[in-house]
């Protein structure tokens, strides 16, 4: 396995400082795309300075990751406890086998007119969505990780006579922990993704809303600031889980 | 009496086209307590499916396994089982893989845990009590699960090739060390594994020889 300091090396930034001194010279130095088609490097510092100041982007941010956690708790809490309730129980798998597989690949966003009746503007709807379009990942790979707990290890428990939850909270849990991880991993990524498309529809803050209406604005340096906020957002989190995933060696 | 084994039976359903396998054919066997028993044989020719089906890991097709007059239908703690590829914990540490029988069955931890340093410390992995099973090697990893077995004093103990990673010196004094404990065994293991057990001079007549001067 990779470490993170292979994963995160000095390498890694030539690619983008040349990308940003192409995108300087192509949009700032000799103006071959107009600024409303994509903004310059310097229209986008200065409206990340604009924004910064005026305190509104850490505004943004906080209202984005407030619903990128809450739907993700939310989410994990479901995701997981179903996932190991359907993982060992295999009659209530069978149960909700059909109805999952019909609403696990229905795309997130399509729920949002659905959440706007039922939760209205403002974070409920988000938040629902961020749920919808988590709670699968987390609970397929709970399922899978459940699954594929080693069955020596559960028969070296019974025979040391393990009631059900002991088998459940000694063995079953643990030995799931690193799919449960994974699927964390993959359910915040996700996360992102409806929280901005969320945000655009049926939300009035966030870094989803900001871009909408700067782009709205013509203020096209202001967008590009929101893409790659919710781009560092993403390395951010990324990080925090590979770190998790370095110290789960089982 | 402790064990009786009567015919027993055991066939493996296969898939659609295949034939089903017989594993075991009416198998009857008594075993009194204090005996020491190696079940000798070919690979495949049904030991450790015999001794899965006394431990309660499954049924037999036919037949009957009493322990101690019950029927045995599931896994008990009454019965020991060491397995041979270790089944280790991997997010426990040593001790607390050892202690794992312990807590099961509501042993107060910090008397466990000097318990289990006691027994570490006999087979030479007490400076390994912090360490995790990945950080051991084959050898270790079994030592640890025999030891984690014989911790929980059972009335039996039920070994699948347990000592084909060890080496002769860890061997000994496993056997040296614990064999008073081991009132009832079943050592499906290959005739190699046996000689090695005669070697040791490890008579049933010798077990109870320990096992008389230990209690």
């Amino acid at each position: 396995m990779n470490s993170l300091r292979e994963e995160y090396s000095t390498e890694m930034i030539i690619l983008p400082i040349i990308i940003i001194i192409i995108w300087y010279l192509v949009c700032d130095v000799f103006h071959l795309i107009p600024s409303y088609m994509f903004p310059g490097l310097t229209d986008v510092a200065n409206s990340f300075v604009k924004l910064v100041v005026s305190g509104q982007l850490f505004k943004d941010i906080f209202e984005t990751l407030y619903k990128v956690l809450f739907g993700m708790l939310l989410a994990s809490v479901v995701g997981i406890t179903l996932g190991i309730m359907l993982g060992w129980f295999k009659l209530l798998e069978r149960l909700c086998r059909l109805v999952i597989s019909i609403l696990r690949p229905i795309p997130p966003i399509a729920w949002i007119p659905f959440s706007i009746i039922w939760f209205g503007i403002g974070v409920g709807p988000a938040v629902f969505i961020i749920f919808m379009g988590c709670v699968f990942p987390i609970l397929i790979s709970t399922i899978d990780g459940v699954h594929r707990t080693d069955p020596v290890l559960i028969e070296a428990a019974q025979s040391f006579g393990a009631s059900n939850s002991q088998m459940l909270t000694e063995v079953i849990v643990p030995s799931s922990v690193p799919y449960i991880v994974s699927g964390l991993k993959v359910a915040i990524g996700i996360a992102l993704m409806c929280t901005i498309s969320g945000e655009m529809i049926g939300s009035s803050s966030g870094i989803g809303y900001m871009i909408l209406t700067s782009t709205n604005l013509f203020d096209t340096g202001s967008t590009v600031v929101g893409m790659l906020v919710i781009g560092v957002i993403g390395i951010i989190f990324d990080y925090i889980f590979s770190k998790i995933q370095e110290r789960i060696f089982w | 009496m402790t064990f009786e084994i009567e015919n027993v039976s055991k066939v493996f359903v296969s898939g659609e086209g295949k034939e089903d396998v017989t594993a075991l054919k009416d198998i009857n066997l008594t075993i009194e307590t204090g005996k020491f028993v190696s079940f000798v044989g070919p690979s495949g020719c049904g030991k450790t499916t015999l001794l899965r089906i006394i431990e309660g890991f499954e049924n037999p097709t036919e037949g009957t396994v009493k322990d101690d007059g019950e029927i045995v239908t599931k896994p008990s703690n009454r019965r020991g089982f060491i397995f041979q590829n270790y089944s280790l914990y991997p997010w426990l540490n040593v001790i607390d893989n050892v202690i794992f029988g312990l807590g099961i069955n509501g042993k107060p931890e910090k008397e466990s845990k000097e318990r289990s340093l006691e027994y570490l410390e006999s087979v030479g992995l007490k400076d390994f009590a912090n360490s995790y099973p990945h950080e051991l090697s084959g050898g270790m990893k079994q030592r640890v699960a025999i030891i984690r077995s014989l911790i929980n004093d059972s009335k039996s103990l039920l070994m699948d090739e347990s000592f084909s990673a060890l080496d002769v010196q860890a061997h000994t004094i496993l056997v040296k060390q614990y064999s008073y404990q081991i009132k009832l065994s079943f050592f499906p293991e290959d005739l190699e594994e046996s000689r090695k057990f005669l070697k040791l001079n490890l008579s049933i007549q010798e077990i109870e020889r320990m096992k008389n001067l230990k209690s």
